[in-house]
């Protein structure tokens, strides 16, 4: 890959925010509330802090193979066998996450303002402009989301705003929900909402300028993250509180047409249909672009194109085997334990096994 | 890249399909539902369904029809949902009936006394049904109040209760409530929702009645007009059951305790001449001061209100801007609403209903969930303490300070 090819760091952190955002309209987030209730938002924070710690040393092992990423970390640990493990296992699992939220948006487009649309058609119209966007490669992902973030951040600050005169403070008590205990407990788990982001930081800076400048850039696009979908949550908790907004598919959907600005401005949340379409056409291109990049570094294939087409198919097989929205969500929040174990223990398994033998072989050499 | 996208907006101009499309010509919009206890089925419900194929636009934004008719149509069935009740709705006109431009949805007294949780849910969850649509309770019947209303200053009857609500948001004769707020308060422990009333007025002017109460709850206020619909007063809910409905008076001190009057228009017995009464717009300044504290196992609350006052009209001719008439009619004022807040929270104590959200003072106190739901808030209500401190102070007067008296006559 010559240098022109290359992105630069803070770039990938602006792509990753905003692929980031475009989460804030889908069910994935719903998993804060049951395991937080009215203390979503700390339990927000603490994984997002927790999500950091745990990225780090990780990043420093990267960071220190320049023009690496994570497979060269797992190749340096375990050789090929485990190079191989990791690269199915974050192909695999940005696979499976990118077919829920492709159902989902399809689920979503469907249960509000099209109701006549078949979701087949709407899932496949999605899934034709994701791997468009997974074809053109990270550079034109980068270059799409720094023209989308200022849209989509205004938009999403519009409804925010325009939803805050039905906020009450009081619905934020207690404030610990159902207990310290619980909330900590839960929070480990929640940790994986930060999965495409995270993949993006672990597989992407082979792909990066300055990649001793990526660490930084990712820990502040973590921190912008988890801010923003806490203070999200702060407000989504005051407009529809605990437990009212436990069952809320759609939470975002609900303060878009809670947004009335008079007579004249209100039943605006068909506009955001655009946005929903383009963002998950983003998030799930930028996966799925990654996606094809960990299988053919993992299998030594010259280009992740060709692995573009057998994964676009599983990926609308894994959009269409939930039974329904509900089954999707499920799927969501049961696969967090094996989310956490892929996207954290194993890299520090990985970056820890990694930095061992490299001080060793270091030693061995004096 | 840019080109591209460029390329791709301008398409998505000109590819817009007509999958979705929602012709005017084939639907028939609900502009009212009123939903009632049903003989034969769970629910009766009314729909008032716009006339679209003769109607005019207004300059005002209601719907006319030449020659001032009604632009509505009225159709009532019995059906288990509302769902089902506008598929046999479907089955009654050509056109298919639409929920998506209900302005207002009226809750039966006898279905609001059983429970409207599942109502509410139902319209919660229809995606074509608005959370900003305007909810009441309607006194009796719901449907033989969307059959009585006759809007005098509207054509449109949906567009005068849409207009009443709105209007309640500055008079506060009765509270404005939205479906978003109703169902919000019905599921949040520490506070219980309410609704406005509208009633079929059964204490009309010249009919040699009662006198006047100095408070009129609702359908009693004393008065002649083509409508014989009132829009005062505010039905009071236990979770998602109705337990009681208040007068102007309590609806506005309720208001006022929670911190929502802003300003409203109030008469006092006059401190001198007892038998008249002086009106004054109260202004709301500052968000009433609450102190919560348990004696025993009592739950015990302090509010501190401050309201400032003008003075409106002075029928006994005192001079309100002198200051001992100011402090004796602040002293009414103060004493008028004092007791009927003591008379709203005696009522609240036996309904064992929270519309104003004491709960929620006490809910901060508590750290997790749990604990907040073994203190068991809804069991407490009746045996709550409140004590109130009201502190008015009069500061306008209007155009004059004292009233303008007639030159004295010989006769």
């Amino acid at each position: 890959m010559n240098d022109r090819e290359r992105i630069d760091a803070d770039s990938l952190a602006v792509a990753t925010l905003t692929v980031m955002l475009t989460q804030s309209f889908h069910a994935v987030l719903l998993g804060s509330l049951w395991v937080g209730e009215t203390a979503a938002w700390i339990a927000m924070l603490i994984s997002g802090l927790g999500a950091l710690l745990f990225y780090w040393p990780v990043a420093r092992q990267i960071a220190a193979r320049r023009g690496g990423n994570l497979l060269d970390v797992a190749a340096d640990a375990a050789g090929a066998p485990g190079e191989i493990l990791t690269g199915v296992l974050f192909g695999a699992f940005s696979l499976h996450h990118c077919g829920l939220i492709l159902r989902q948006t399809a689920e979503m487009a469907v249960s509000t303002v099209y109701p006549h649309t078949p979701q087949t058609f709407a899932m496949g119209t999605v899934a034709v402009c994701s791997v468009y966007c997974a074809y053109g490669g990270l550079p034109a992902a980068v270059r799409a989301a720094r023209l989308f973030l200022p849209v989509f951040a205004f938009s999403l600050l519009l409804i925010l705003v325009g939803a805050l005169g039905w906020a009450d403070f009081d619905y934020l008590f207690p404030v610990w929900g159902p207990g310290i205990p619980r909330v900590l407990a839960g929070t480990p788990l929640l940790m994986v909402w930060l999965w495409p982001m995270l993949a993006t930081f672990y597989l992407a800076p082979d792909q990066v300028r300055e990649p001793r400048s990526l660490p930084k850039q990712a820990a502040i696009a973590i921190l912008v993250t988890t801010l923003a979908y806490a203070l999200q949550k702060v407000e989504l908790l005051m407009v529809i509180p605990w437990p009212q907004g436990r069952s809320n598919l759609f939470p975002l959907h609900q303060l878009t047409r809670l947004v009335t600005g008079g007579r004249f401005f209100e039943r605006i949340e068909s506009v955001w249909v655009f946005l929903w379409t383009f963002g998950t056409a983003m998030h799930v291109g930028l996966l799925l672009h990654l996606s094809a990049r960990a299988f053919a570094q993992s299998f030594r294939m010259p280009s992740f194109r060709p692995a573009l087409v057998p994964l676009s198919v599983l990926l609308l097989t894994v959009a269409l085997f939930p039974h329904d929205v509900a089954e999707s969500i499920t799927m969501d929040m049961s696969k967090a334990p094996a989310g956490l174990a892929i996207i954290f223990i194993w890299p520090l398994l990985l970056a820890g096994v990694a930095a061992w033998r490299r001080r060793r072989r270091a030693s061995g050499e004096a | 890249m840019k080109r591209r996208l460029a390329v791709l907006l301008l398409l998505s101009l000109l590819i817009t399909g007509c999958w979705d499309r929602t012709e005017l010509e084939d639907r028939a919009y609900v502009m009212l539902l009123g939903i009632d206890t049903g003989e034969t089925s769970s629910l009766a419900v009314t729909a008032m369904l716009a006339l679209t194929p003769s109607l005019t636009p207004s300059i005002m934004g209601g719907i006319v029809q030449p020659g001032r008719r009604m632009a509505s149509a009225l159709m009532t069935v019995e059906a288990e949902t509302v769902t089902q009740a506008m598929q046999i709705l479907n089955g009654m006109t050509s056109r298919r009936v639409d929920l998506r431009q209900v302005r207002a949805a009226l809750f039966g007294e006898a279905l609001a006394r059983q429970g409207i949780a599942e109502v509410v849910s139902e319209l919660i969850r229809s995606p074509d049904a608005r959370e900003t649509m305007l909810v009441s309770l309607a006194q009796g019947r719901a449907e033989t109040v969307l059959r009585t209303i006759k809007p005098v200053s509207e054509i449109n009857p949906a567009r005068m209760v849409e207009g009443i609500g709105m209007q309640a948001k500055y008079l506060h004769l009765a509270p404005p409530v939205r479906l978003h707020q109703f169902a919000t308060r019905m599921s949040v422990g520490g506070i219980d929702p309410v609704l406005p009333v509208l009633a079929v007025n059964t204490n009309p002017l010249g009919d040699g009645g009662e006198a006047p109460a100095p408070s009129a709850g609702p359908g009693e206020l004393k008065r002649v007009s083509e409508n014989p619909i009132d829009f005062v007063g505010t039905a009071i809910f236990r979770g998602d059951e109705l337990t009681g409905t208040l007068t102007i008076d309590e609806t506005q001190m309720l208001l006022a305790l929670r911190g929502e009057m802003g300003k409203a228009y109030f008469s006092v017995f006059d401190p001198v001449q007892t038998s008249r009464q002086a009106s004054l717009r109260l202004h709301q300044e500052n968000l009433p001061q609450y102190r919560t504290a348990m004696i025993g196992n009592r739950p015990a609350v302090t509010v501190r209100i401050l309201f400032e006052g003008e003075v409106l009209a002075s029928p006994t001719g005192i001079d309100y801007s002198q200051e001992a008439d100011r402090k004796r009619l602040e002293r009414s004022i103060a004493t008028y609403t004092e007791r009927t807040i003591q008379q709203l929270v005696g009522k609240l104590t036996v309904w064992e209903a929270d519309p104003v959200g004491f709960g929620l003072k006490f809910r901060r106190q508590f750290s997790t969930t749990p604990a907040w739901d073994a203190f068991s808030w809804p069991d407490r209500v009746s045996t709550m303490a409140v004590k109130v401190t009201v502190d008015a102070r009069v500061r306008r007067y209007g155009l004059i300070l004292a009233p303008i008296r007639a030159h004295p006559t010989e006769r």
